[in-house]
């Protein structure tokens, strides 16, 4: 993984010391909540219902096992022991207090992080497939994409002040395990003609109020001329940008409004200008990026590993663990492990000190020292030997993070929701418990088969409900929690937003609506139809009419 | 309806109390130095203790609290001041949101400042 120059190390350090200063003058009354704010916020630390919250960027969900254990110690020294994965591959906190804010990124800068573009109306945390580099079916590895971004946008001073912040995702491979349709601009390494190595660029997707799938704007962009084709997107957007109104200031409503040529065109015209500046990175220097990411030293391997074999043979349950939580490799002999941070009844994302400890000595033990999280509000192990995974599967069993549903109907993204954000309407995280404890059964889990379900409890939709094959809005209808459902949204290259299908239903009676429209979907389906294809077959009308009860 | 008819809200429920439910009025803030959520309490004091809130029943009162908040924001001790409603005749919160406010998050009975209201 990247490890910081002199110069990154400087200017987080220099970032540190300038918010100790700052935090100091608050405190001691030389200013004033409304000058602060913005200073706070451009290091990530949030006023939450409970206390501040600290949002720590993981650029591209890319964590060693040192900042991992660094994380857990924050969690315990500052926190009240645990911390939360976000869908946008970061850890926030949510017990900070500001006089302690600035030793808590000083801790951050020892092991290279920091909150750095957590918030405000500029670029960022560039995220990533999480099994970038490992994935078998992937053209490039999107890590030294984003790791480009990551330096290119760090501190833009032309990019720090836009209409409204900006997300950037990018995949290596057509299989779009990022999201990346629903981001301002969304990029996908691709062949070009020649087979060479480029991007098709997609820009003005997004989720909140006004969810949209972005846009292809160009099909193929040369590898070199990554950074002049993103600046002029950017240049485009920071110019013609609404900024008289937040609800219409992000680049999916410039780019609905002039419509997706017209974007195109202007940003073609401004690519023209800017191509031959300078910005374009040296090959040399994409050469330096790219030697961090270099595969670490497998063995050579053969297929099929016998203790695999005979261990799933003599336990069902880690078989069924093997099937949905472990993941095709690159190279024979290696397994990409989903830790699956979703136990029924659990908090989706949150994960305690002790726990990040364990899964960063299962990092060092089996995986080359390295952890991703995924923006599934997961972490992944990329880079585990088959000959250890059971090993690493009853090692997870201790922390309780062994549950068989990655990918299934108990693997549910819910942003935090009322019970800590000061922006929700309702809560999330109860109904997503209460989704999986009813769906607990791993047999019956395992037959309902691929199943994304995500909660938000507001519409600015942090937990992704437009994209969820189920989706959840937790709504405030004159002072009651109501979850209006969506279905057929999807996330992947296939991206769809999902169609509400009625009135929202009270929170007793959400997860019945949900069971029904499953239980409607096991009726209907052709043998080995997932639900999304199910419902991409049948329509809305057989899930609306069982989700009231009227089936 | 009587307002004591009004079936009460429980955080653990999944409910908010009815709009008509509002009783008086708290003052409510976030503590500067480390977050924390606070109330005036009747000795012009801040609290973390809901149940100390000074409740505001006329207009009056209600002017008081926000004159409090304003002092106290001002001398930076507190931030994102606010006066809110409450249930008839107690200090507890009307809304849900105020409720989570006053006890904790619904999802960590283990780390709520106090029992559910």
């Amino acid at each position: 993984m990247y490890i910081y120059d002199k110069f990154d190390q400087t200017i987080v350090r220099e970032r540190v010391a300038a918010f100790r200063d700052q935090v100091a003058r608050r405190l001691a009354g030389e200013l004033d909540e409304d000058h602060f704010r913005p200073l706070r916020l451009m290091n990530g630390l949030y006023l939450q219902l409970h206390a501040y919250m600290l949002r720590v960027a993981i650029p591209y969900g890319t964590l060693s096992s040192a900042q991992l254990r660094r994380l857990a110690y924050i969690a315990r020294k500052y926190d009240r022991g645990y911390g939360h994965f976000t869908t946008r591959q970061n850890i926030q906190y949510n017990w900070i207090k500001l006089e302690e804010a600035p030793d808590i990124l000083s801790d951050l800068a020892d092991v290279q992080m920091h909150g750095i573009q957590t918030s405000g109306n500029c670029i960022r945390n560039v995220t990533a497939d999480h099994f970038s580099g490992v994935a078998g079916d992937e053209i490039d590895d999107p890590r030294v994409t984003s790791e480009i971004l990551r330096q290119w946008s760090t501190f833009h001073p032309e990019f720090s002040f836009l209409p409204r912040k900006f997300k950037i995702a990018v995949t290596g491979a057509a299989h779009d395990r990022a999201a990346i349709k629903f981001h301002d601009i969304g990029i996908q390494v691709v062949r070009g003609p020649d087979g060479e190595v480029g991007y098709a660029i997609y820009a003005g997707g997004g989720m909140g109020r006004t969810p949209v799938v972005a846009p292809l704007i160009r099909g193929y962009l040369p590898k070199a001329e990554l950074l002049s084709y993103v600046e002029a997107i950017l240049r485009v957007y920071n110019r013609y940008g609404r900024r008289d109104n937040i609800y219409k200031a992000r680049i999916k409503i410039l780019v609905r409004e002039i419509g997706a040529a017209e974007f195109t065109r202007q940003v073609e015209e401004e690519w023209k200008l800017i191509r031959t500046t300078g910005v374009n990175l040296p090959a040399a220097e994409e050469a330096r990026i790219r030697r961090f990411f270099a595969p670490p030293p497998y063995d050579t391997i053969a297929e099929p590993v016998a203790s695999l074999t005979q261990a799933k043979a003599a336990s069902p349950a880690f078989a069924r663990w093997i099937e949905t939580n472990v993941h095709t490799h690159k190279v024979p002999g290696y397994a990409i492990v989903t830790i699956s941070l979703k136990p029924p009844g659990g908090i989706p994302g949150d994960a305690s000190a002790e726990q990040m400890e364990a899964i960063a000595d299962l990092a060092d033990r089996y995986s080359f020292a390295e952890i991703r999280v995924s923006h599934i509000q997961n972490l992944i192990l990329p880079n585990v030997k088959q000959a250890d995974l059971f090993a690493i599967w009853q090692a997870l069993g201790k922390i309780g993070f062994a549950d068989a549903n990655a990918g299934l109907i108990g693997d549910i993204i819910a942003c935090p929701g009322l019970d800590y954000c000061a922006l929700a309407n309702a809560r999330s995280i109860p109904i997503s418990q209460a989704i999986s404890e009813r769906f607990a059964d791993p047999a019956r889990s395992a037959e309902i088969g691929p199943l994304q379900i995500k909660i938000s409890g507001c519409i600015n939709a942090c937990g992704h409900h437009h994209a969820g094959h189920i989706g959840i809005l937790g709504v405030d209808r004159a002072g009651e929690e109501l979850y209006q459902i969506t279905l057929g949204g999807a996330a992947d290259q296939t991206a769809e937003i999902g169609a509400l299908i009625g009135p929202g239903f009270k929170s007793a009676d959400a997860v019945d609506a949900i069971e029904r429209i499953v239980d409607t979907y096991l009726k209907l389906r052709q043998p080995g139809e997932e639900f999304l294809v199910a419902y991409r077959r049948l329509g809305q009308a057989p899930f609306k009419e069982a989700a009231y009860g009227r089936a | 309806m009587p307002r004591d008819e009004i079936e009460p809200s429980a955080v653990s429920a999944g409910r908010r109390a009815g709009r008509a439910a509002v009783g008086g009025k708290i003052a409510t803030a976030n503590r500067l130095r480390d977050g924390v959520v606070v109330y005036l309490d009747a000795a012009g004091g801040w609290t973390t203790e809901v149940a100390q809130a000074r409740i505001a029943h006329s207009s009056e009162d209600e002017q008081a609290l926000k004159a409090a908040l304003d002092s106290a924001v001002r001398a930076n001790l507190i931030v994102d001041a606010a006066v809110i409603d409450t249930r008839a005749a107690e200090s507890t919160p009307a809304r849900l949101r105020e409720q989570i406010r006053a006890v904790g998050p619904t999802v960590r009975p283990d780390l709520a400042r106090r029992k559910p209201l």
